[in-house]
């Protein structure tokens, strides 16, 4: 099973805090329960299988004026491991507000070369949520880049993005474990 | 076996989750005191990505850009052009430098206070400089020689036009121009718009159709290419993709400044760019920046719109061109219809520049059309075009447009007869994560041709205008003399014409004997095209004479609507109308659809076109027929099981002899029975129609589109009417278009590659000069 990589700030500013230990029992009762049901269901949450969280900075100049503002792409890559990959949905956001998503190209592999389509609701000047698949046979394996969103950024410095994987599945539907990365675009 | 599996994770799960809570609970007594770890983990895993390559996690910004955006020049010119080899180019062939040519663009701008500050260099060898200035705009020319020595750089600095579009001159960027040779043309001018491609599919009454528009650049410099073009007024325009080469990229919709600003900023900084703006419902501004000599970008766009239903045949449209319209004096957000080059002479915020009569561009349209009625089709007819149609099954049909008959001066017009007794009332619905829609058509009932007409005043109003010269006006004037003679002794009639102001046959009304008629008709074919539109004293003449109690008023409007300020003549209707009731002709080729059918809708009338093809008599038959049996009016609709809101139309328009309503909504609930009350003349009627599963689970997925759509054109009715409340129905319109992903008067679409940045600011702004329509005369209609 995936590991679940979450390396935001609040992840990390909850390890302060003291439990009781007879409360730290019931918790792990508690967990323990709801993974028995979990198991016995057989019914898995689409998401929770693959879902991670990864935050990525992406570097900026330092030496540019607040008000001006330069156009990159960031590449999201999945790697669905040794199995093909047939439909992916991830969200893909910026902490910062002074990004803004000003297109979406498709990904490197023929079965996803199309851009994919954007939720217009959850569309915001500095999130959006993506999703593709594709039924045919030539399908993605090992890592892939499945999308390329492009953005302005005003302001020097770096920003720091988080993208989430939400679904990765087979042809089939079957919900697959995948790891979702995102990097800035390079030509060639 | 897999439950077996299960179970055993789950067991590990426990087991994990209770050691980790207990590791949890330790290292939290441990850090509490000591945040340096805690930061440095922070800080190793925002840096940290599961990549493997190296620029996974940490880039140079702006460092790297200089040499990416040399590859991707390189790239390019390698593989994406037509032309990418310019040994093989007609560019490459042709003696005028690049230098020439942009200052021959440059000769182009006339507005002063423009600038474009793309720096250009010479490839160091002599050159001569020449300066053409437009004719139009001072006569002189001038001449300016620099002679260079070996290592000298000549430096041009370009002065642009900033948003506005710029003209093409032919004295100018057709120097580079990749034309072909047409025949039976005095001129070729080059245009940045190459082609136009329509492919539709029609499910039922919805269409679905995608536009795709090939610009290019024929010139020797780069260029931002500007296009105003028309789509059907109820366009749900929701996808847009641009294309450079193989790469694809979806435009993102966003509040308009917001994607006027990025487009912008990323035209400024030689980024390929698109913009998609609406002008009015049926107008629209396509911009594409930094388009490189060569170099083709392709536009996708995508809408669904419902048909219009009309005496046993279906119609689809597809308009091809934006008639020249009129702007009444002081109007500055108006359409504004000017010769090629002539930029900004109209004072209007959207200009069109056309061809003269002796111009031709290259550009061309292909059109293809697959029907699947749903019901057996008996006839297929295109009104204005050649077409070859090709029979699938009994319900369905492929249209092709003529590669001969493939210039854009004409609205693309498909009238299709399905089978009559077989048209009943028909629901289709969409669920998604927005709610439940549907749309019906509803059919008037049988028993509405059983009821004659009350007496009758017919009060013709016809548009003489210089748009409507020639063959138009001809047109319409044999339609009204065909009404004319259709109507009774107990009906009267009134006939007003209107261009720069409006005069009348009579002070009144006159009653419809033959004498009267007879001076009626002499009185018509004394009228002639010239002169503006003022739309609104027609309006006025029309609507502001006492009403006579005993008839019932009856208002045919034969124009064009060649008119800039649509929404003026819309609100001033509607305050006027009273007891009329509007009927209106679209007459010509490339009617402004969107005024007709919005002046019948307020009217509760009905709109019908007649095309200079038409045959005007079996038109207004068609008029008589319906007017000669009364509408079922005050309609009210009792939704059975279904709970519906947000209706649109959300005031229903009569029901008339051979014209369905179409209403759209949300809903709950199942689909069942639905009664429609209403009067006809005086007396209480009702009918009830199943829209139960046999004919209500057709699924389409544009309906929540079409729906969202309707919605805005509503807001935007109120919007125009009550500016007190312009804020928040402005907000609305905004959340609506931006939820549903559709393009509306206060949202556009942006699509920028960030890959690709070419050289310099940004080139020469052309606009794509389109021909006037067919039958329209550019003499009395397009500002010189």
């Amino acid at each position: 099973m995936n590991t679940i990589e979450k390396t935001n700030e609040q992840t990390s500013s909850t390890h302060r805090c003291r439990i009781p230990l007879c409360w730290a029992f019931l918790i792990a009762f508690d967990v323990s329960l709801m993974a028995l049901s979990y198991a016995q269901d057989g019914d898995t949450n689409p998401a929770d299988p693959t879902a991670q969280s990864v935050m990525t900075e992406i570097a900026g100049p330092d030496d540019v004026a607040v008000e001006t503002s330069r156009f990159e792409a960031i590449d999201v890559f999945v790697d669905s491991g040794t199995r093909q990959l047939a439909a992916w949905q991830l969200e893909l956001k910026s902490s910062a507000n002074d990004v803004q998503i000003v297109g979406i190209e498709g990904g490197e592999h023929p079965a996803f070369a199309e851009p994919p389509y954007y939720d217009a609701r959850a569309m915001n000047n500095n999130r959006v949520i993506i999703a593709a698949y594709n039924t045919g046979d030539n399908l993605p394996i090992g890592r892939s880049r499945v999308a390329r969103i492009h953005v302005q950024v005003r302001g020097p410095g770096a920003r720091t993005w988080e993208s989430e994987l939400t679904t990765s599945a087979t042809s089939d539907g079957t919900k697959i474990p995948a790891e979702i990365s995102i990097a800035k675009a390079t030509q060639g | 076996m897999n439950i077996l599996r299960s179970r055993t994770s789950a067991v590990a799960a426990l087991l994990f989750a209770a050691t980790a809570c207990f590791v949890q609970l330790g290292c939290g007594s441990q850090e509490s005191t000591s945040t340096a770890p805690n930061a440095a983990a922070k800080q190793d895993s925002a840096l940290r990505t599961p990549m493997s390559e190296p620029v996974s996690s940490s880039f140079r910004g702006m460092a790297g850009s200089a040499p990416a955006s040399e590859s991707a020049r390189e790239e390019h010119a390698a593989g994406d052009a037509p032309f990418a080899d310019e040994s093989k180019s007609p560019i490459a062939k042709n003696d005028m430098s690049i230098v020439d040519a942009l200052t021959s663009l440059e000769s182009e701008a006339k507005t002063p206070d423009g600038i474009n500050e793309g720096i250009y260099e010479n490839d160091q060898r002599s050159r001569q400089l020449s300066t053409v200035r437009d004719s139009r705009a001072t006569p002189r020319v001038t001449r300016a020689t620099f002679e260079l020595m070996p290592g000298e750089e000549l430096w041009v600095i370009a002065k642009g036009v900033d948003p506005v579009a710029q003209p093409a001159a032919e004295e100018r960027p057709g120097c580079g121009a990749l034309m072909a040779k047409l025949p039976d043309v005095e001129k070729e001018v080059p245009v940045p718009l190459k082609h136009t491609s329509v492919v539709g599919s029609i499910d039922g009454y919805i269409a679905t159709v995608d536009v795709t528009q090939q610009f290019h650049n024929p010139y020797n410099s780069k260029i931002e290419a500007v296009y105003v073009f028309p789509l059907p007024d109820n366009a749900a325009v929701n996808e847009f993709v641009m294309t450079a080469g193989e790469r694809k990229i979806r435009g993102i919709i966003r509040e308009r400044e917001e994607a006027e600003k990025i487009y912008n900023d990323a035209r400024a900084q030689g980024h390929v760019a698109s913009l998609l703006t609406q002008e009015r419902p049926n107008i629209f501004t396509q911009k594409v920046a930094n388009i490189e000599p060569g170099k083709q970008i392709d536009i996708n766009i995508r809408y669904f719109n419902t048909l219009q239903y009309d005496d046993g045949a279906y119609e689809f449209v597809f308009p091809m061109v934006v008639g020249p319209r009129y702007n009444p004096p002081a109007t500055t957000d108006g359409i504004g219809a000017v010769a090629r080059g002539a930029v900004g002479i109209s004072g209007q915020s959207t200009e069109v520049q056309y061809l003269a009569p002796n111009e031709r561009s290259g550009h061309d349209v292909s059109l293809s059309l697959h029907i699947n009625a749903g019901v057996n089709i008996e006839s297929v007819r295109s009104i204005n075009h050649d077409v070859a149609v090709k029979d699938v099954t009994e319900m369905e049909r492929n249209v092709t447009l003529s590669a001969a008959d493939s210039i854009p001066n004409k609205d693309f017009v498909l009238r299709y007869q399905v089978a009559g007794d077989k048209i009943k009332t028909a629901m289709m619905t969409h669920k998604d994560d927005h709610g439940q829609y549907f749309t019906m058509m509803l059919y008037p009932p049988a028993q509405l041709k059983q009821v004659q007409r009350s007496p009758m005043e017919m009060v013709f109003v016809l548009d003489c205008s210089g748009s409507m010269s020639g063959r138009p006006i001809d047109q319409a004037r044999a339609a009204i003399s065909h009404a004319l003679q259709s109507l009774t002794p107990r009906d009267t009639f009134q006939i007003i014409n209107f261009s720069s102001a409006a005069s009348q046959l009579g002070a009144a009304p006159v009653i419809a004997t033959p004498e009267n008629i007879q001076r009626g008709l002499t009185y018509l074919n004394s009228l002639n095209g010239q002169g503006g539109t003022e739309m609104i004293q027609g309006l006025k003449a029309a609507l502001d004479f006492p009403h006579d109690e005993g008839r019932f008023r009856l208002v045919s409007f034969m124009t064009d609507g060649f008119i800039g300020n649509d929404h003026d003549i819309l609100n001033a209707l509607s305050a006027k109308l009273g007891d009329s009731r509007i009927f209106s002709f679209g007459v010509g080729q490339s009617t402004n659809r969107f005024l007709m059918d919005r002046m019948a809708l307020i009217g509760r009338g009905a709109v019908a076109y007649l095309s200079l093809n038409d045959d005007p008599v079996e038109i207004m038959n068609r008029f008589n027929e319906r007017i000669s049996h009364p509408a079922m009016t005050d309609l009210s609709i009792d939704w059975g099981n279904m709970n519906v809101t947000d209706v649109y139309p959300q005031i229903l328009p009569d029901l008339i002899v051979g014209r369905p309503v179409i209403i759209t909504g949300k809903y709950t609930g199942e689909p069942s029975l639905v009664k429609v009350g209403g009067r006809q003349g005086m007396q209480p009627t009702s009918f009830t129609v199943a829209v139960d599963e046999t004919n209500a689970t057709k699924e389409h997925k544009g309906i929540a589109s079409v729906w969202a759509r309707l919605k805005i054109m509503d807001l935007m009715t109120q919007f125009s009417r009550t500016p007190e409340h312009g804020l928040e129905l402005r907000q609305k319109v905004t959340e609506t278009a931006l939820d549903y992903s559709l393009l509306s008067n206060f949202t556009a679409f942006v699509a920028v590659d960030s890959m690709s940045k070419t050289e310099g600011e940004f080139g020469t702004t052309v606009a794509v000069p389109v021909l006037v329509p067919e039958g329209v005369k550019y003499e009395t209609s397009v500002q010189n």
